[in-house]
This record gives C-alpha cells, sequence and structure tokens, in this order.
C-alpha cells in the first residue's frame, strides 16, 4: 500500500517528455469548440487526454513524426502526422458524420467511454439523443431527460426538480455557464429553465464530483450554452403548441474569430386559459419566456473572451386577487488565457441573480412581498498539463451570496413597510487535483477542495435557547464577519481497467453546502425560502462512497454498468409542525438538525449505435432522515425514498426522415403522511396523524411516445415536425390525495391526477446562410 | 369557485390553478392508512359575550363513518387567576355549560377527568378588537347575484393579534395574525363560499391567544378542507395537558349581523 503511495506521489517528477503539442478541437462546419473531444497518438494511444470544458487539449510526446488522432462522437476521425521538433500549436477541425464520403473507414464503435474514464457516477448527455425523447407538450427539456438515468429521479411528476442518489431538490448545483440557477423551473415546475436551443454540453455528477466542483450535496449538472457558429449564419427556431422559440448564430466580427449566439421562448399557456369556461381563469395571466445570449472573441491565438447571460421570467396573475413574478438572472464573463503549451487558464466573473415578487390583493391595498437571492462570484481555474501521465487542475472561487428573504411594502401609506432581515455570507473555497495515469491499467483523480464560509453582516445572529426562543441578537453592520466554517472536502476516484472493455471503479468524496432550501408544501414554489449558513444553520455535510463495474460488449454497441453508493449526510434540515417559513423573522428557532442517509444500487443498459437504440435503467435504493424532534430521534423514510425507479427508452429510426422513439418509467410512489384518525371540531372534521411519511402514494407509471419526422434537409434549409403522446396508457397517476368529507360527513380519500393522453406537435425549422466574410 | 385567504394557501393554489383548470380530474380512491388509537376530543370555550361551554368527543380511525361519538366526563371544572371556581354539568343536549362570563386580561383554567385521567388547560382572554364593519362584495367574474362576504378590521398597534373568524353562511373557520399588517386597517374576506344577495348573515370575529392561533392554523393547515399542502403534517400542537385532542380558548367575540346586498 505504502508503496503505491510513493509511486503516486513521485511518479509526477520522473516522467520525461519532451515536447508538447496543443492547440483546440472544434467542429469544422460551426466552429464550436469541442468539449471532451479524445486526443491521442494513433501509435501510442496510452499517451492521450481529453479537452477540456473550452476545447483545448495538451499532449507531451517524444521528438519526431507523430501521429495524432482525435475521436469524438458523432464526428468522423481525425488523423494527422505532424514532425515534432519544438512546442507545437495544432488546432484540430473535425468533421461531423455525414459530411464526407467515408475515405478512411474506422469503427466509431469502439468508442468506450463509460469504461475509460476515471469518475464514477458521472454521466455525460448526449443533447441530440435528449431531442428524441419524448416530453410533455413537446418541450424538450434536458432536465427531464436526465431523469430517466440511474440514480435520478424527478421529484414529482412532470418536474424539472429532481433528487438525486437519496438528496432533496436543493442539494444539485445546477450551473449554466458556471453561474448558479437557483429555481430552474417555470410554471409551476413543469419546464426547465434550459432552452434546448441554446445548450451545448450537459455534464452530471451524481456526487462523486472532482474537486474542481463544490457547493451542494448530491449533484452537479454543469451546462454550457453554445457559443455560435463561427463560419456562417444560422437562423432557426420552433412553433409548439404551448412554447414558441427562435434563435440566430453566425460569426462575430471576423469569421473564425468569434462568434454570438442568442434564443429566446416564449410560452402561451394563457390561451389554454382562454378555452376554460371559467371566466377568472380567463381574467388570469400566465406565461413565462427566457433569453440566451452568448458572444465569443479570439483575441489572439492565446486569449478568447466569452460573455454569456440568461434572462428568465415567469408571470401569473389570478384575476386582481393575486399575482407573482419570478425568475432568474445570470451573467458570466470570461477569459480564457494560455500561458504555455501546458498552462491553461479560465478566469470567470459570475453574477447571478433569483427573485420573486408576490402581489395580494387585501381589497382595501395591495400588499407586495419581495425577496432575492445575489450571487457575486470570482473564480480561477487553472489546467497544468505537466506530463502524459499527470494533469493537474486548480484554483478558487470567492462567493459574496447577498439574500433578501422577504420586504413588504404597500400602496396603502399607513401599513407598516415590513422588511425581514437581510443576510450575507462570504463563501471561499480553494482546490487542487490532479488525474494521473500510475499504470497502464490504473488511473486515479484525486484532490481537495478546502471551502470555508462567512457568516458577514448585514445579519441578524440570534441566540436560540433549548426551548426554541429567541435570547438575543447579534447585529452585524456591513461587511462586518461572523462565524467562519472551514471544510476540508477531499474527493479521489480510481478507474482500474480489467481490460479494454472492463474496468472496476472506486470514489470517495465529502460534500459541503452553505445554502438551505426551506420548504414545507408537497408541491415546489418558487416562493420557497432559500436560507444562508448562519450561527444556527450549521453547513449541510456529505460522505459518499461508491463503486462501480462498467462493461462494453458486442464491438462497443452495448454498454452497461452496476453501481452502488452508500451517503451520510449531516446537519439536514427540517421544520417544527406548524412552521410558516414565509414572512417568518426568525425561522431558525422554528428548524430542527438532523442526519440522512442513503444507500441504493443502480443497473444500466445501453444499446449506443445501430438503428435501434435505447437504455434500460433500474435502482434500487433507501433515502432515511432521522432529528431528534421528529418521532422520538426514529429514522424514517425520506420524502423521495423511492425503493423501485425503472425506465426505458426506445428509439428506432424508421428511415432516414422518420424515426419513434418512446419511453417507460415506473417508481414507487413517494413517501409522505396519510391521516389516521379524525376529529369533531366546531362542527367539520379534522385529521390526526401517527408519524412521519409511514405512508406511500401509489407506484407510477408511465408510457410516452414520440415521431420526429424530418421534412426536409439541405445545406441551407431544414425542417420537421414532432409529433407526441404522454402518457399513452392514460395512467390515473395519483398527482395530490385530500383527504375530504361529503355532505353526510362521511370521511375518503380523493386523488387528484393530471396529463393524461396529452397529444403535441411542434414545428421546428432551421435557415443556414453562408455569406462571403473576409 | 373558491377564495382563500392566508397569503401561503394563496400561493400554493395559484400554483395548481392552471393544471387544475386544464388538466386535472379526481376521483375516489382506497388507500391504506395506519391504525388509530382513539382518544378524547375537547372544545372548551370561554367568551365575553355568550356562557362558557365545553364538549366531549372520541377520536375515530379516518375510515369509519360513524356520527361523533359524545362521551360525557365525571368533573369538568372552569377557575380563573381570581380563585372564582365553576363546576359544569351536562345540558339536555350534553353540552357542558356554566354561566360565567369572561373578561380581558383574565386566565381561565380548565380541569376535566374522564375514565379517571386528569386532563388540563389555561387560556388567557386577549384585549377585544371589534369588527369595524361587515360587508359584502362581488368577485369578479361570479354571477350578478353572488357575493363574497369581507369585515374591516383596525388592528391595534400596541401589542400582537391573532383572530380567528367565520360566518354564519359557512362551516369553515379561519385564522389570520397581524404579523404583516400590524397597526393597519384590513380586511379579511370571511368564508369560502359564495353567498347570495338577500341571504342574512352573522359574521363572528374572535380574539384569540397565540397557542390557539398556532393550534388552529395548524389544524386548518393539515384539514379535510383543502388540498393537503403540508409536505409532513403532524397533529397541531394541542393547549390540554394530559393528551387529549381539541383547544380550550378564552376569547372575545365581536359580531356584525347584515342582509347580503
Amino acid at each position: 500500500m505504502i508503496r503505491i503511495i510513493i509511486l503516486i506521489l513521485i511518479t509526477p517528477f520522473f516522467t520525461n517528455a519532451q515536447f508538447t503539442i496543443s492547440g483546440t478541437v472544434s467542429d469544422g462546419k460551426t466552429g464550436e469548440t469541442l468539449i471532451g473531444a479524445i486526443v491521442s497518438l494513433e501509435n501510442n494511444p496510452k499517451i492521450g487526454g481529453s479537452t477540456n470544458t473550452y476545447g483545448f487539449y495538451s499532449l507531451s510526446v517524444n521528438e519526431g513524426i507523430q501521429e495524432i488522432k482525435v475521436r469524438y462522437l458523432g464526428y468522423e476521425d481525425f488523423i494527422q502526422k505532424v514532425e515534432v521538433k519544438l512546442n507545437t500549436r495544432l488546432n484540430i477541425a473535425l468533421i461531423p458524420k455525414g459530411k464526407k464520403v467515408k475515405e478512411v473507414v474506422v469503427s466509431s464503435k469502439k468508442k468506450q467511454n463509460l469504461v475509460n474514464s476515471v469518475q464514477v457516477s458521472k454521466v455525460n448527455v448526449d443533447l441530440k439523443e435528449v431531442e428524441k425523447i419524448p416530453v410533455i407538450l413537446g418541450e424538450r427539456d434536458v432536465l427531464k431527460s436526465i431523469q430517466l438515468l440511474p440514480g435520478i429521479m424527478p421529484a414529482q411528476e412532470g418536474q424539472a426538480g429532481f433528487v438525486v442518489r437519496g438528496g432533496n431538490t436543493d442539494q444539485n448545483l445546477i450551473l449554466l455557464d458556471e453561474a448558479p440557477v437557483y429555481n430552474a423551473s417555470h410554471l409551476l415546475g413543469f419546464f426547465s429553465t434550459f432552452n434546448s436551443d441554446a445548450l451545448k454540453d450537459l455534464t452530471l455528477y451524481k456526487g462523486n464530483m472532482p474537486a474542481e466542483y463544490g457547493g451542494r450535496l448530491s449533484s452537479v449538472v454543469d451546462v454550457k450554452m453554445k457559443e455560435g457558429n463561427q463560419k456562417s449564419y444560422n437562423f432557426g427556431g420552433g412553433i409548439g403548441l404551448i412554447a414558441s422559440r427562435l434563435f440566430a448564430e453566425g460569426p462575430l466580427i471576423k469569421k473564425d474569430k468569434g462568434s454570438f449566439f442568442v434564443s429566446g421562448r416564449r410560452t402561451y399557456a394563457d390561451a389554454f386559459l382562454f378555452l376554460s369556461g371559467d371566466s377568472v381563469a380567463k381574467s388570469s395571466t400566465l406565461y413565462f419566456y427566457d433569453l440566451n445570449a452568448k458572444a465569443n472573441y479570439k483575441f489572439s491565438e492565446k486569449d478568447r473572451i466569452f460573455v454569456s447571460g440568461y434572462f428568465g421570467k415567469d408571470n401569473f396573475g389570478f384575476a386582481n386577487l393575486f399575482g407573482i413574478t419570478y425568475g432568474n438572472t445570470t451573467f458570466t464573463s470570461r477569459w480564457n488565457h494560455v500561458f504555455n503549451d501546458k498552462l491553461f487558464s479560465n478566469t470567470s466573473l459570475i453574477y447571478n441573480n433569483f427573485n420573486y415578487t408576490v402581489t395580494l390583493n387585501f381589497n382595501d391595498f395591495d400588499l407586495y412581498v419581495k425577496s432575492i437571492l445575489n450571487d457575486f462570484s470570482l473564480k480561477q481555474d487553472f489546467d497544468y498539463y505537466l506530463n502524459p501521465k499527470n494533469q493537474f487542475k486548480f484554483g478558487f472561487l470567492s462567493i459574496w451570496h447577498n439574500v433578501v428573504p422577504g420586504d413588504v411594502t404597500s400602496s396603502n401609506p399607513i401599513v407598516a413597510q415590513n422588511s425581514l432581515s437581510r443576510s450575507n455570507g462570504f463563501e471561499n473555497a480553494i482546490y487542487f487535483q490532479n488525474e494521473q495515469t500510475v499504470s497502464d491499467k490504473l488511473t486515479i483523480n484525486y484532490g481537495l477542495r478546502l471551502s470555508s464560509f462567512s457568516v458577514t453582516g448585514p445579519n441578524n445572529l440570534y441566540n436560540i435557547d433549548a426551548n426554541g426562543e429567541v435570547i438575543d441578537t447579534l447585529k452585524l453592520k456591513s461587511f462586518e464577519f461572523g462565524r467562519t466554517y472551514i471544510n476540508p472536502e477531499p474527493r479521489i476516484s480510481a478507474n482500474y481497467k480489467l481490460s479494454d472493455s472492463r474496468s472496476f471503479k472506486l470514489a470517495y468524496s465529502r460534500n459541503v453546502q452553505n445554502l438551505h432550501l426551506l420548504s414545507n408544501t408537497s408541491a415546489s414554489s418558487p416562493t420557497d425560502r432559500w436560507v444562508l449558513t448562519t450561527n444556527n444553520i450549521r453547513p449541510e455535510i456529505s460522505d459518499q462512497v461508491s463503486g462501480g463495474y462498467f462493461f462494453n460488449f458486442g464491438d462497443g454497441e452495448w454498454e452497461a454498468s452496476v453501481e452502488t453508493y452508500y451517503k451520510w449526510m449531516q446537519n439536514q434540515i427540517d421544520y417544527k409542525t406548524g412552521t410558516q417559513l414565509r414572512a417568518n423573522e426568525t425561522v431558525e428557532k422554528d428548524l430542527v438538525f438532523g442526519d440522512g442517509r442513503a444507500y441504493g444500487i443502480e443497473f444500466f443498459l445501453k444499446k449506443r449505435v445501430g438503428k435501434f437504440t435505447g437504455w434500460i435503467s433500474y435502482t434500487l435504493a433507501r433515502t432515511e432522515r432521522r432529528f431528534d424532534a421528529i418521532d422520538n430521534g426514529n429514522w424514517f423514510a425520506s420524502r423521495y425514498d423511492r425503493t423501485h425507479d425503472l425506465s426505458v427508452v426506445a428509439m428506432l429510426d424508421i428511415s432516414k426522415k422518420v424515426n419513434i422513439s418512446g419511453n417507460f418509467v415506473l417508481y414507487t410512489g413517494n413517501a409522505v403522511t396519510f391521516p389516521t384518525g379524525k376529529v369533531p371540531i366546531q362542527g367539520n372534521w379534522f385529521t390526526t396523524f401517527n408519524g412521519r411519511n409511514l405512508d406511500r402514494f401509489p407506484t407510477y407509471h408511465r408510457m410516452d411516445l414520440s415521431l420526429n419526422w424530418n421534412l426536409k434537409k439541405t445545406e441551407k434549409f431544414e425542417h420537421g415536425l414532432n409529433f407526441s403522446i404522454y402518457n399513452v396508457l392514460g395512467i390515473k397517476n395519483a398527482y395530490l390525495i385530500n383527504f375530504k368529507s361529503d355532505d353526510f360527513g362521511n370521511t375518503y380519500a380523493e386523488k387528484t391526477y393530471l396529463f393524461r393522453f396529452v397529444p403535441s406537435i411542434t414545428y421546428n425549422f432551421n435557415f443556414l446562410h453562408t455569406p462571403k466574410i473576409k | 369557485m373558491k377564495l382563500l385567504k392566508s397569503s401561503e394557501t394563496l400561493v400554493v393554489f395559484f400554483m395548481f390553478i392552471f393544471l387544475f383548470l386544464i388538466f386535472s380530474c379526481t376521483e375516489k380512491m382506497d388507500v391504506q392508512l395506519g391504525d388509530h388509537k382513539t382518544n378524547l376530543v375537547i372544545e372548551a370555550e370561554v367568551s365575553d359575550s355568550d356562557s362558557a361551554y365545553a364538549l366531549f368527543y372520541l377520536s375515530q380511525p379516518f375510515n369509519s363513518n360513524t356520527k361523533p361519538a359524545i362521551v360525557l366526563p365525571d368533573t369538568v371544572q372552569i377557575t380563573d387567576d381570581k380563585g372564582n371556581r365553576y363546576e359544569m354539568k351536562p345540558n339536555a343536549l350534553n353540552i357542558y355549560k356554566t354561566d360565567i362570563i369572561g373578561k380581558e386580561g383574565t386566565t381561565y383554567y380548565l380541569k376535566v377527568v374522564y375514565n379517571g385521567k386528569e386532563y388540563t388547560s389555561q387560556s388567557t382572554m386577549p384585549q377585544k378588537v371589534s369588527i369595524d364593519s361587515a360587508y359584502s362584495w362581488q368577485f369578479f367574474g361570479t354571477q350578478s347575484n353572488e357575493r363574497v362576504l369581507a369585515v374591516r378590521i383596525q388592528d391595534p398597534a400596541n401589542q400582537k393579534n391573532f383572530y380567528r373568524y367565520y360566518s354564519s353562511l359557512s362551516k369553515y373557520q379561519y385564522v389570520f395574525d397581524d404579523k404583516l399588517i400590524n397597526g393597519s386597517r384590513f380586511s379579511l374576506n370571511a368564508g369560502r363560499d359564495l353567498v347570495k344577495v338577500g341571504d342574512t348573515t352573522t359574521i363572528t370575529l374572535l380574539n384569540i391567544d397565540k397557542n390557539n392561533f398556532e393550534y388552529w392554523n395548524v389544524l386548518i393547515q393539515n384539514g379535510t378542507l383543502s388540498n393537503n399542502q403540508s409536505a409532513a403534517p403532524a397533529d397541531p400542537r394541542s393547549n390540554i395537558q394530559g393528551g387529549a385532542y381539541g383547544y380550550f380558548s378564552a376569547h372575545s367575540v365581536s359580531k356584525q349581523t347584515f342582509v347580503v346586498k
């Protein structure tokens, strides 16, 4: 054991590489950089690596003639001979599949990503595949598609909100171009904030993330927006039943130097309200829109600037009684700099904001409740390609969090202006990681993230006694520091290759979370309250161990995996009975803190290539919580405890123009608390309960179908239609279960179900224009 | 047509309106529920206008379809912090009554002995806040002869106030606290049901203490009345010691009777 550790520690200094080949890999047709392309030497595949999130690679090679090979899913393999006498810059453009006559026949089947990558619990989502999966009302949605993968489950039917390996919905770090998105859903949670037109790449880590990521316990969903076509102007969109989308992209200033991408989407759900006979519904408003924009420019071979932003808003108004608007804004500006052939740097300045305003009508006056969450971040990342066997990443992240939990104002000047105290926090992290090839068989990614969270002013720190009453309050002034929590977060994952097509992986990681979402309703709501770590609310901590066996068969046509995990969680949050989370100045005294544990096994079988593709995913899992104040400190099932979770996805190309796809999901219902008894009070029956989450919703199952029909596809124009039916079996899955009494005083359970046989049709189009640009 | 009052309920209700109007359907279903242990239910009130009363029932399993089962404890007694003591006896309707009329600021104590077990409770009658005016108004989009009932209240700024209120035309009750509107003149819609022009109604406003507000707030959230919104419902904390369901409340009462116009 000690010998292995010494070997790991000293090998970085004993490998002697002479020269470096570095550059970027991009799509030859659009100029869009490619993330995760495999770059290696043809005669020695062991010398290789993959492109980083900016498409950059660096290989250390011996002097002489080397044959560089680049592979990427959906593109022709690239091979080029290079004579290496000095450090060499080589930018590589890959040609998309089907764009050229096959000159060299290279089997694409042999790409064996799952087996080779070091990370266990990592998922790369193929966005082209996502387009084929049926979705409700025809709105393609990547956050819903990932729920068909093992270990990732919807929080509730049709919701973009999801839970990963027994976590909660707030334990997912959702990044859009590095900016955290706090409420990644629209319209009651039924649509995600991610307009699929604007997306380039999505990578998901189910807890065992490398040290470069941090801040949430369960997962990281790293979404990258498209950079835009560097070579030609492109304009397209889609018209659907519920929403329409438009996008435009093209070269910026100079061809191959820069590009831009803009896209927009707006729903017209209001139209459905007009169909309703209800006059209140007719006078209501209900819509959302999103805007995505991104631009980049290469100032030199070594410097590139990116600016990207997202702006989305939901607007509901219920007659003149009640209204709510809410939305996210993110803004990211980045500077890529290549210091030398081995050292790549990215500096990011990020701003993100989530806010909502509720308007309540009190007949005599209106009341407005406004809540805001702001983050200002500075992030610095370095990639250092020391030698073929060691690739370092290191950097830091600083975030200033500012929370306005609720400012109450009124149209009536007599009503006292009432604001909940603001809170602030300063979060910092430094990290270092190395991906090291120890031997032909063993690759290890290890690292340490050291994170800190400081409670900062303005902030109210409450001293709460054992009875849950506030004894005294310490008011922090602006930029005054309160308590600081420091947590080391070690991460390690190892891949041991048993053969070219089989590998065994093991990982451990600790994650820390300092932002917590308080929600005590069964449905997710934009008004759920985010709170920062304070003197009373401790950082949430999780430790996860996972292991997996990954293998390919059928000449790489099929891949399969079995993964298992065990996760411990500390400082989990729940509430005292009857806690009102909103408009509660000292919500901390109504919180209770406890532990969580989650464990499970995940099976995955996928057919990757051919006319018929698809997968089966099955998870057997358990997740529990324990709080001293709830059920006498006994373990109870978490709301999202799903014993079984099965997803089947099938896609078939019927012809070059038509493909059909279907999916089937089946999972154990949420753990809930049903009444057991009833008491008569003031002439009404009220319910009584036994313990927390002792009951279950009925098992959920659903099948959806869709058909994609490419009407026309040329170099200049393409268009097509998508038809889909959601819940084709018409299953009446319970969305809510209410307990009611009828006119005779008899009590009964009643379920509310949604979405049976929901059909949709969407028309998509795309114009390509290639002007002569100098 | 539903009108809901608390802002929290409104938010959640609104989140569902789209679904309910467009896609949702409901049907009765059978669910397997946990075992219920039968227990005493106490409903006891002291007010500044009517004589004090107490009612006793047994709780029942949720799935049983029987009428409320009234029981008659051996001892029911109310005392106050001035040293007065009142024994209560059941009348022909099995309601325990005594003539005491409550006073603001006085603390009342309840003692019940049932099946040899003692239950106790206390409640302090808060400062009285009267209904400023009661009225009816037409909600947007309803029939021309349909109205919503409302009360207008001038909330005193010098203390925290907790209200329970109801209309004689509705079986539902509501609670409200002045956390957001302290000291202002405000209106509350009384009742989720629409009433007809020409109906006569009495709107009752009670000033209750904090424990009773918290009890009723959770009771209504859990209740059989609305969507089962609470993600983790649990029994409300009763102000009765000894392990009974129910409440004991000393409150002031303000009423207004009028014809809906």
